[in-house]
């Protein structure tokens, strides 16, 4: 015969008829000493990274046709609807005139002169050297070059040099001129 | 048996990889820079202004606008086009809805073309040209003046 064991649960002498009351076990604490700590667990920081890294990877590499917008160059916001079509760029910034990103005249350098006949020559030889690469990109087999210009023009350009830079392009080969605006978001 | 030369409760070191992930990150959030979507506007070329007549109207009853610094002029090279209008400035702005409202009026009345003809003075800044441009562009669904043409006025830039 197998003894019966004793059961975990108690009755209290001075209540019969209540609940058994269980023994409280002390729950083991994970308590590791210096040497014990081997290394710290990576796996969720590795995780938080790569969504970073994922993220950021995705807003870098945007379309290059979007211009970067900053405070010396914020075009103004426009309702037009027409997408962006990639032409030669001119770009009118706070600062200066730059032809595909480099800067051909500064602001400062330019004066306002009594003269409708007036451009800049500086421009209108980059501009002119744009349409010669363009042109043999062509010659090539590339694509062909419609004499198209994209003008970005910092919000607060002031009109004269706007028709300025038109006019001075239009004395280097270039006969469409297309502004190109911030896009007006629907509210 | 031991295939290989790891054991079975070996970890990688992610220590390397963590690092690069950590520059790379650096690396990305110093080079981001705000993109917004762009859209274009078309302007005509001095050659084809003329070609206001193909879109439906008179060519000869091309209207001018004049931007300047008390509001807006409004021109016609045509006399039997009413001569000149004038939309005074709202406040310290220069009234758009205004402007739209008598473009309105101007395109029925005279039965224009989609062509105008946009100057301003010297010194107004782009974004007043783009907001005229925007008012005189649509009227609803229907096409009011979107072809434009940017003439020059004042003092030009030079060298």
């Amino acid at each position: 015969m197998i003894a019966p064991t004793t059961p975990a649960t108690t009755f209290m002498v001075d209540n019969p008829y209540g609940a058994p009351r269980h023994k409280k076990r002390k729950r083991p604490t994970l308590i590791l000493s210096a040497d014990e700590i081997t290394g710290l667990n990576l796996t969720a920081m590795m995780d938080m990274m790569t969504i970073l890294l994922v993220f950021l990877v995705k807003s870098y590499a945007v379309d290059p046709e979007r211009i970067n917008v900053n405070e010396k160059l914020r075009p103004p916001v426009s309702t037009s609807t027409m997408e962006m079509k990639p032409a030669a760029t001119v770009t009118v910034t706070a600062d200066g005139i730059m032809v595909e990103d480099k800067l051909v005249v500064t602001l400062k350098e330019l004066n306002v002169k009594d003269t409708d006949a007036a451009f800049l020559p500086k421009l209108q030889d980059a501009l002119i050297s744009r349409a010669e690469l363009a042109k043999n990109i062509e010659a090539r087999g590339g694509a062909k070059f419609d004499g198209a210009m994209l003008l970005v023009a910092h919000e607060d350009t002031p009109y004269n040099i706007l028709t300025t830079v038109l006019y001075t392009a239009g004395q280097a080969q270039f006969s469409q001129f297309r502004l190109l605006l911030q896009k007006k978001n629907a509210k | 048996m031991s295939g290989g030369g790891s054991e079975a409760g070996e970890e990688l070191n992610l220590i390397p990889y963590l690092d690069i992930m950590v520059n790379l990150v650096i690396f990305l959030i110093f080079s981001f820079q705000i993109v917004v979507e762009m859209v274009r506007i078309e302007l005509l070329s001095p050659a084809y202004g003329g070609a206001a007549g193909s879109s439906g109207g008179d060519e000869n009853k091309m209207l001018t606008v004049v931007v300047t610094n008390e509001g807006y002029t409004l021109l016609s090279v045509d006399p039997s086009v009413r001569g000149q209008e004038t939309v005074p400035l709202k406040g310290t702005k220069h009234d758009v809805d205004a402007l739209h409202a008598k473009l309105v009026e101007l395109k029925d009345m005279f039965h224009l073309g989609n062509a105008m003809i946009l100057t301003a003075e010297s010194g107004v800044p782009y974004k007043t040209i783009v907001e005229t441009m925007d008012a005189a562009r649509t009227d609803g669904a229907i096409d009011l003046f979107p072809d434009v043409l940017l003439a020059r006025s004042g003092p030009a830039v030079s060298q």
